[in-house]
């Protein structure tokens, strides 16, 4: 049942993600193109200098926003899809399948995660594509970024293998943390979507909060190691398993309102 | 067994116990009737319903169906009409069609089809470009399509003219299988009265009366209809 519900997952939103990528990718080649244009005017007319400045620039804005756009839609979708389909009046569809709750909450964990991976290799692609031949990464540049690494001990093969692990946990509880405000809010019997955003807000205000303690407590342990591997190791291990265990709260969470309190429209 | 649904002491309460929905309440449902869940707006129907389907949790008591407590294997065993347009207004007619073959081992898409040609609704429509009589046609050839066990339609001819209302009831009584149960939710029961095997009148959470429709009006000798003014007379 799990496969059935992942596919009706995807393709409800398939539309809107063709849409949203296929619009990113437009602008990056509209970006990379205003670029060579702008580079072709500077060395056609050395005096024209402010013009291609003021042309690469905006195209750079534009092609941000688009990037910080697509983000943001790409977690309002999964957010509107958990919703819609399991708290409005579509839950009376989706509740009364002979499927579990853990089965409803999986397809959307699977879902939601894979669909924010993939808006953020969209992003990515999209980069290249601005870009493409514009030599950006020469030998000065690998050797520029390669010597912050190494300063950084980003050169250690476990570092950024944690660091690579970091990212997808943080996938993981930004879905899982939308899921679980979406469920609190629905006990509300108004202005639930105000509430499940109010909690949402609520919840990261609180884990930037334990953030910014957890990193003076490891600088003031680390005091004078602070840029090690050790130091990098241990906070990132610690970011893991701390990012981890608030996925796992928020998705029992999740799990416990949807069996014990469902409040349907 | 003859009884598809068994309750015993069935409680619910909502706004932390303040407002009492179900009052512990013990019924049984028989196998192969039409039973009417009869009540006036607030009475308790849909709160039972929704205990039945899984959408609400009971604060206590028990509830099985087929002999089953509430899960998996009794949603397999309803299907179930809410109140509302449940169905996604994206999706086409056809797309819901699969959608429930996908789901429901039981359901039956010829029959499905067939019904959707008799009221001449197109399988390409959308939803969303439907009238909310049709919609609620749609959502009813749904439910019935399938040969489940127990049939819950909650207020299914409420919001539709009394023509539509006359063919849904047509179609509940010509489409379902003899062996399943159907509970009918509705105020409306001068519509349904002659449709009905049983009547379950339910009033503030509590279970008033549940006896066969021919017994009633034999002792009675009035219409469910006439009964149940007098029951819930404000």
């Amino acid at each position: 049942m799990l496969k059935k519900l992942l596919k009706y997952d995807y393709k409800a939103n398939i539309f809107y993600f063709l849409l949203m990528y296929g619009v990113l990718m437009g602008i990056a080649v509209l970006v990379r193109v205003s670029i060579a244009m702008a580079d072709a005017r500077y060395f056609a007319f050395a005096d024209n200098y402010t013009l291609s400045l003021m042309t690469v620039a905006g195209s750079a804005v534009l092609y941000l926003f688009a990037c910080g756009a697509v983000m943001v839609l790409t977690l309002l979708l999964i957010a509107m899809r958990f919703y819609k389909n399991l708290m409005g009046p579509e839950g009376y569809l989706s509740f009364t399948l002979p499927v579990t709750e853990g089965a409803h909450l999986s397809s959307k964990m699977i879902s939601g995660v894979t669909l924010l991976l993939l808006s953020s290799l969209v992003v990515l692609a999209s980069a290249t594509v601005v870009t493409a031949g514009l030599n950006l990464w020469d030998d000065f540049t690998i050797s520029f970024f390669g010597s912050i690494f190494k300063a950084l001990h980003m050169n250690h093969l476990l570092i950024a293998a944690l660091y690579l692990l970091e990212g997808f946990v943080t996938v993981l509880q930004t879905v899982a943390v939308i899921y679980v405000s979406i469920c609190i809010g629905q006990l509300a019997t108004k202005h639930r979507v105000l509430g499940a955003i109010g909690i949402f807000l609520a919840i990261y205000l609180v884990l930037g909060m334990v953030a910014t303690l957890g990193s003076a407590i490891f600088m003031q342990l680390f005091k004078g190691n602070e840029g090690t591997v050790l130091y990098y190791g241990v906070t990132s291990t610690v970011t893991i398993l701390f990012r981890g265990l608030v996925t796992a709260g928020s998705l029992a969470g999740s799990l416990l309102l949807m069996k014990r309190k469902l409040n349907l429209e | 067994m003859n009884s598809i649904l068994e309750c015993r002491n069935l409680e619910k309460s909502y706004d932390g116990g303040r407002t009492k929905a179900l009052k512990g309440i013990s019924l049984s449902l028989g196998k192969g009737r039409i039973i009417g869940l009869l009540g006036p707006n607030g009475s308790g129907k849909t709160t039972f319903i929704k205990l039945m389907n899984g959408l609400l949790s009971p604060d206590g008591g028990e509830l099985y169906i087929g002999g089953y407590p509430v899960g998996v294997e009794t949603k397999e065993r309803i299907s179930y009409l809410p109140e509302v347009t449940y169905l996604p207004k994206s999706m086409k007619v056809h797309q819901i069609i699969s959608y429930f073959g996908d789901f429901y081992r039981d359901f039956d898409t010829g029959r499905a089809y067939e019904m959707l040609n008799r009221l001449n609704i197109n399988p390409g429509d959308s939803l969303k470009t439907m009238s909310k009589g049709t919609k609620e046609k749609v959502q009813l050839i749904m439910v019935m399509s399938r040969n489940a066990d127990l049939y819950v339609l909650d207020e299914p001819i409420g919001g539709v003219d009394p023509a539509a209302r006359d063919y849904i009831l047509s179609t509940i009584v010509s489409s379902y299988n003899p062996e399943s149960t159907i509970l009918l939710s509705t105020h409306l029961i001068a519509d349904v009265e002659p449709i009905l095997d049983d009547v379950i009148f339910i009033k503030e959470g509590t279970i008033m009366l549940a006896e066969p429709v021919k017994r009633l009006k034999e002792e009675r000798g009035c219409s469910i209809d006439a009964m149940f003014r007098e029951v819930f007379r404000c």
